[in-house]
């Protein structure tokens, strides 16, 4: 279970998705204008990302590797097509807010990088936990980034007005605020992590350090020829 | 045949083929319990929006009319006499800006509303705001007098496009059934 711990809190603090990893940036930016928006994606983000993990888990010694990644985007576009369905059939004003960003989860780097560089390597249950904490990651940061854009750059949260009209600072809910404000975040989290004394070490993927790793490349012995 | 051949180029070829029979079932199940759903919602957001842009009316008829001759999507005429919406979609720039028109009798508008969902966040979506739509409130006959946006260039030009074709289908709208 402990192991099982440190799996989720992975994807929450060590290797966030979006902060750490700097994957699914796009939209981070985009969508967190409105901290229902950065909700309702995250929320859409952490359902494809967990049942994706699953299932690729579950399928990982029955794909063939030479047509791994056609499979992963079947399935990460099966999920995020029944989110489409479900959320346009009964949560309509959301699904008119996320707009084209929902779609997109297809194409989002996290599932697949989660798919490629976790799923297809570990168990089910760790690969739940492995999707459901960086869900969970990519959820806080979202929501926490447009709770700062909404207030101080529209004056509401969650749509109620909170700051009048007149003291808003209104780049914030445009493109260099969203900038601005991600790079904020990246220090803060940084930041925090050196005062705890680890040490910062942003890693793409496995660096190719194939000495650091023991099972990556176990299963793509083909590839190799 | 060999098994080799067979892991590398059968087998890759039969999973896929699984995998994506599978998933079409699922989205086909999914598909037939959310569509009458969403048609549904389609519909009573429709009649909200035409009931908003004719103040005071209730239920439409929908109006037999030749709609592409006119360059206009769909006409109705309200059940109790108090005018006609019609609709129109003309394309900005990310897509169609629809825009609903309701119309008194004498062709003078009394309410107007914009789906620019389609267009640019913060800059084509300026074409869908009430300051701006105001703009074409009580105009009878032509919308040409109405200013575009600066930088929203292309939504507000279908919109006033929409407007336009709106005004000038009015008299064919009325003599119709």
């Amino acid at each position: 279970m402990k192991k099982r711990m440190k799996i989720l809190l992975n994807g929450i603090f060590k290797e966030n998705p979006v902060l750490i990893l700097a994957l699914g940036c796009c939209s981070v930016l985009a969508v967190s204008v409105s901290v229902t928006g950065g909700l309702g994606m995250g929320a859409a983000l952490t359902f494809v990302l967990v049942c994706s993990n699953v299932v690729i888990s579950l399928l990982r010694n029955v794909i063939p590797s030479k047509v791994r990644i056609p499979c992963y985007i079947v399935v990460i576009a099966t999920f995020v097509t029944l989110v489409e369905m479900l959320m346009e059939a009964y949560l309509k004003s959301l699904y008119d807010s996320l707009g084209v960003f929902l779609s997109l989860i297809v194409v989002n780097c996290i599932v697949l990088g989660r798919a490629e560089m976790f799923a297809s390597k570990n168990g089910v249950v760790d690969s739940f936990f492995d999707g459901l904490g960086m869900g969970i990651g990519y959820t806080m940061v979202i929501v926490g980034m447009s709770v700062v854009r909404e207030l101080f750059g529209a004056g509401t949260l969650l749509g109620v007005r909170i700051i009048p009209e007149g003291y808003q600072l209104g780049i914030l809910t445009q493109a260099p605020g969203g900038f601005f404000l991600f790079g904020c975040a990246i220090a803060i989290l940084v930041a925090a992590m050196a005062k705890k004394g680890k040490k910062f070490e942003p890693k793409m993927g496995c660096d190719g350090n194939c000495a650091a790793c023991g099972t990556a490349c176990g299963g793509r012995k083909e590839e190799a020829k | 045949m060999t098994k080799e051949v067979f892991n590398d180029y059968i087998k890759p070829f039969v999973v896929l083929v699984v995998i994506c029979l599978v998933v079409s079932l699922l989205l086909a199940v999914t598909n037939s319990m959310t569509s009458p759903v969403i048609e549904e919602n389609a519909r009573l957001e429709a009649e909200r929006t035409r009931q908003e842009v004719l103040p005071g009316s209730t239920t439409f008829t929908k109006l037999d009319v030749d709609a592409a001759a006119l360059g206009i999507e769909e006409a109705y005429r309200e059940d109790g006499g108090l005018g006609y919406v019609m609709t129109a979609g003309y394309k900005g720039y990310g897509g169609n800006v629809v825009v609903t028109v309701g119309l008194d009798n004498d062709g003078k508008v009394v309410g107007i509303s914009a789906n620019v969902s389609s267009e640019t966040p913060n800059v084509g979506t300026k074409a869908g705001q009430r300051s701006y739509l105001d703009n074409y409130m009580g105009l009878t006959g032509s919308a040409d007098g109405v200013d575009t946006i600066t930088n929203a260039t292309y939504s507000s030009t279908a919109l006033r496009t929409g407007v336009s074709a709106v005004l000038r289908a009015f008299d064919t709208v009325k003599g119709a059934n």
